[in-house]
């Protein structure tokens, strides 16, 4: 058994109450873990797992899930510990909860409640299996007593203690005497050996399957709250526009509008608290609100960015790439390695604004009281809508009622919580509990964008082909745009991972940013950053492969050279190990028989990525359509995120990632015309369905004993350079910008 | 006075018949497995049957309802009844991701399988044209053939 070092953080209580045992982390700090009964009442428990006495188990998990299948890989790090039998598990979230700490400040009740940046599963690795293993020591101990025993005599296994005479009692039964029990004060919970995983590792289906299959209310969007009106509203369709006069005569005629409130516009020069100025329609139904808004006669002033369009945009990054930016990364010298170079390849890739688009459009549920704020909705960032509602209302967050649904796709959509800030100003004016729900038209067009940029890129060789020299300049809309303590000299982090490959392995390097000015917010899209620099920088590879005659994995491998573990600063760090990257390389090839005969017509084509802590490899098979169309018949993948806690889960994200991947490179492109999205329903913005998925997806999962990383973004970003990549083994043409597929409006 | 029927219950509406069927279930009747994904026809999350068809209940207002049987992803299998082979091939395929397009898609797909109870992949991209944005369309059709499996078995 591995001892582990508890931190102060990770102390956790227990109790027997209400017919079960309820293993909890505490609202207090302890020196110990202690028994909760002595401390505390039941408003401070915040339940991680619940023992019933007939033996079934609730966990109680501090991630929101949006797909990512978190419900299922967290539960299983508890009860892997725990020794508990995952078939008897169901999952709730846990609720939302604070404390003050000895400083006065806020800070988690219990445990970090957020999804993002892939972090769910690598954060909670320690605490959570912690956790089970001291409810498991609970258990070993009433166990003890039961059998009159010794501790040294008993077994654990699938929720029984089980005696050395074969006797055996369940968890449930032994739920009451373990809430009476008392952890030794200098009690370390030892975790198990790799060896002894039952839990961990093997393929677990998703705790919420049936009830999504049976049409259960998961989802913000299926929430009821008393008395709640429902709130409709009309944005400003112009980029930081405003109401300038609003005739709502009509609008308010209508039966069953409650009534109509004006938000005015959120500062410009500071982060977003709710996106866009406009009106809020009540009433009692979405249908009587949607009508009622469409009665609304409004006079927008269309704010300082009326002018701005996707071509201006484009054009803007043109002409910055023109000019000199800001160097935010420089090894050795550049200008002297080009003055030397043999041959200097240089290309320009191009990749535009991209909607979350996630499925279920933006709502929340927000009544603000006199002294308190509910909100519950779909949230990757609970916080930040308690953050948001504190500043709205003035009032301490501390008790707010704040509750996350499951989520209806994520995709970093949620990590913003402007939806929740939205209903709570419209609670707050109207004095109503209410529950905000966007059309689609909303959704799209009040988005926190994937970023769009112009990345230009110059590689050098000398006469032996050894790489000499490298440049990324990127020209594009920062993400970081607007936030809050952030300097324009900083933006570039968001947008420039500057430790990406090939970052070390080239004496000579460059990194170059410069600032495109926009009204479009902008966002953290699914992997963010990755999705654009692995489409530029793996597509240049292939450039560099044909340019040298060169088999594209054999350059790969080459620039990676042997393996060793490099510094890396920055998400998903402290280390690029680029023995990893050329494993998921080389495994991707096998599986998929790179270089061996595929059917007819086809070609093949390879990417491979470091996104957050995770090594992704894709070989993509493509056939060649007429009209410059073609089909993506199969993907091999190899993926490395370290130990792997659920293969079902990272399987099904690999499949998601590849299809979303593709999706979002075919056809995906949001369009700005007059300083306003005009493509904001699916008809204009084209999202990928079944027929153009990819039909066959073979996985090759790494074993590693490495810490696990997260799962939720990895296979994403080499996708699109794998397709693209093939096209043109195939004799199709070189993509370099993206959508592939562009749609006419 | 509209009369027609979900999931077996009778009901009479005589409110305002331009609002789509998709708000009536999921704010009157409170069956909110039927999802609201884009209202224009588009992405199918709200797809329900109506009689012997899987229609997209956010392009179909209440006018067009009279004498209609509907049924909903809460009608497709009764409470403690067996769920619908599409449904169970859904869980042993562990389809779902988010899981908010997928009582649409399953509506869509046990409609589809009645004409096509033994589908070619080519039927499947022609018939199946719902949206999924987590991508599970690979693990859809897997579990497509498997359901259709599953139903001519039964059949026999
Ligand atoms: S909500 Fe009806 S098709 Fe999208
Ligand atoms: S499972 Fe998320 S949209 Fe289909």
């Amino acid at each position: 058994m591995t001892a582990v070092q508890l931190n102060r953080r990770s102390f956790l209580s227990y109790s027997f109450m209400s017919g079960a045992l309820i293993v909890s982390a505490p609202s207090l700090i302890f020196s110990n873990p202690l028994n909760a009964a002595e401390a505390e009442d039941d408003k401070t428990i915040s339940p991680l797992i619940q023992i019933n006495e007939d033996n079934s188990l609730v966990f109680f998990n501090p991630s929101p899930d949006m797909g990512q299948g978190v419900h299922t890989s967290l539960a299983m790090l508890f009860i892997e510990e725990m020794d508990a039998d995952f078939d008897l598990v169901s999952v709730k979230s846990l609720s939302y909860g604070l404390r003050r700490n000895e400083d006065g400040k806020i800070t988690w009740k219990a445990v970090p409640q957020f999804s993002g940046g892939s972090t769910s599963v690598p954060r909670n690795w320690p605490l959570l299996r912690q956790a089970g293993a001291v409810a498991r020591q609970l258990l070993l101990q009433a166990g003890a007593k039961h059998f009159d025993t010794d501790i040294s005599k008993l077994k654990t296994e699938k929720s029984y203690v089980i005696n050395n005479n074969g006797k055996r009692i369940s968890y449930g039964e032994l739920a009451r005497a373990a809430g009476a029990e008392y952890l030794k004060k200098d009690f370390m919970p030892e975790l198990k050996n790799r060896k002894d995983w039952s839990v961990i590792g093997k393929a677990q289906k998703q705790k919420d399957t049936r009830d999504i299959v049976t049409g259960k209310p998961l989802y913000g969007m299926d929430m009821d709250y008393p008395g709640a009106k429902v709130a409709v509203m009309a944005r400003s369709p112009y980029l930081d526009g405003y109401v300038e006069s609003v005739d709502d005569t009509a609008a308010r005629a209508l039966d069953g509008v409650v009534d109509i409130v004006v938000l005015d516009r959120p500062d410009t020069d500071k982060f977003y608290t709710y996106l866009a100025a406009g009106i809020a329609v009540i009433a009692d139904s979405f249908w009587i609100a949607l009508k009622a808004r469409d009665l609304l006669k409004i006079t927008w002033n269309k704010g300082p960015h009326s002018e701005e369009s996707s071509a201006s945009l484009r054009q803007q990054c043109d002409d910055l790439l023109k000019t000199n930016g800001q160097i935010v990364r420089s090894d050795g010298n550049f200008d002297m390695a080009i003055a030397k170079a043999d041959k200097i390849i240089t290309r320009t890739y191009k990749l535009p604004l991209v909607s979350h688009a996630q499925l279920e459009p933006q709502n929340c549920i927000a009544h603000v009281r006199k002294d308190n704020v509910t909100i519950i909705g779909p949230m990757q960032s609970p916080g930040s809508a308690s953050r948001l509602a504190a500043g709205i209302t003035g009032l301490d967050r501390l008790n707010f009622d704040i509750r996350y649904t499951r989520l209806g796709g994520g995709f970093g959509r949620r990590l913003t919580s402007d939806h929740a800030a939205e209903a709570v100003t419209i609670s707050k004016l109207s004095g109503l509990p209410i529950k905000l729900i966007w059309t689609r038209e909303d959704d799209l067009s009040h988005d926190f964008y994937r970023p769009m940029g112009h990345h230009e890129m110059t590689a050098a060789f000398d006469k032996h082909g050894k790489m000499t020299a490298w440049a990324h300049r990127l020209a594009g809309t920062p993400k970081h745009h607007r936030r809050n303590g952030e300097t324009p000299e900083e933006y570039f982090s968001s947008d420039l991972y500057i430790d990406d490959f090939p970052a070390g392995l080239v004496d000579n390097l460059k990194v170059e940013y410069f600032i495109a000015k926009s009204g479009t917010p902008q966002g953290s899209w699914r992997a963010p950053a990755h999705t654009a620099n692995a489409f530029v920088v793996q597509s240049f590879m292939d450039e560099i492969a044909d340019e040298l005659d060169e088999d594209p994995l054999t350059l790969r491998l080459r620039l990676l050279g042997p393996a060793r573990e490099m510094k890396y600063d920055q998400h998903g760090g402290p280390i690029y190990d680029t023995g990893r990257m050329t494993n998921v390389l080389q495994q991707a090839a096998k599986l998929a028989g790179w270089g061996k005969e595929i059917p007819e017509g086809r070609a093949q084509g390879i990417a491979g990525h470091f996104t957050f802590g995770g090594y992704c490899a894709l070989v993509a098979e493509v056939e060649l359509m007429p009209d410059n169309q073609f089909k993506v018949h199969k993907v091999s993948g190899a993926i490395d995120v370290g130990i792997v806690v659920n293969p079902a889960g990272v399987l099904a994200q690999m499949e998601g990632g590849i299809n979303d991947g593709l999706s979002a490179a075919l056809g995906q492109e949001v369009q700005i015309e007059g300083g306003q999205m005009i493509n904001d329903n699916f008809d204009r913005y084209h999202m990928m369905r079944l027929a153009q998925s990819v039909p066959v997806i073979d996985v090759h999962i790494v074993d590693s004993e490495a810490n696990p990383s997260g799962m939720g973004e990895m296979s994403l970003p080499p996708l699109a350079p794998a397709v693209t990549n093939a096209i043109v083994r195939a004799g199709g043409k070189r993509h370099r910008s993206h959508p592939l597929q562009p749609v006419k409006l | 006075m509209i009369t027609f029927s979900v999931n077996g219950k009778q009901v009479n509406f005589d409110g305002d018949t331009t609002m789509p069927l998709l708000w009536y279930l999921r704010e009157e009747l409170k069956f909110i497995g039927t999802k609201f994904g884009c209202g224009i026809g588009s992405c199918g999350a709200c797809t329900v049957h109506i009689g012997q068809q899987a229609i997209r209940s956010c392009s179909l207002t209440m006018a067009e309802l009279d004498g209609q049987n509907i049924t909903t992803i809460e009608g497709l299998a009764k409470e403690d009844e067996e769920l619908h082979p599409v449904q169970q091939a859904w869980i042993d395929f562990d389809v779902p991701q988010c899981g908010y397009c997928q009582a649409g898609q399953i509506m869509a797909i046990t409609n589809f399988l009645k004409d096509n109870p033994a589908p070619t992949d080519e039927d499947i991209d022609e018939g199946i044209t719902n949206l999924c944005r987590c991508g599970t369309y690979t693990r859809m059709r897997k579990a497509i053939h498997h359901a259709a499996a599953l139903m001519a078995k039964k059949g026999a």
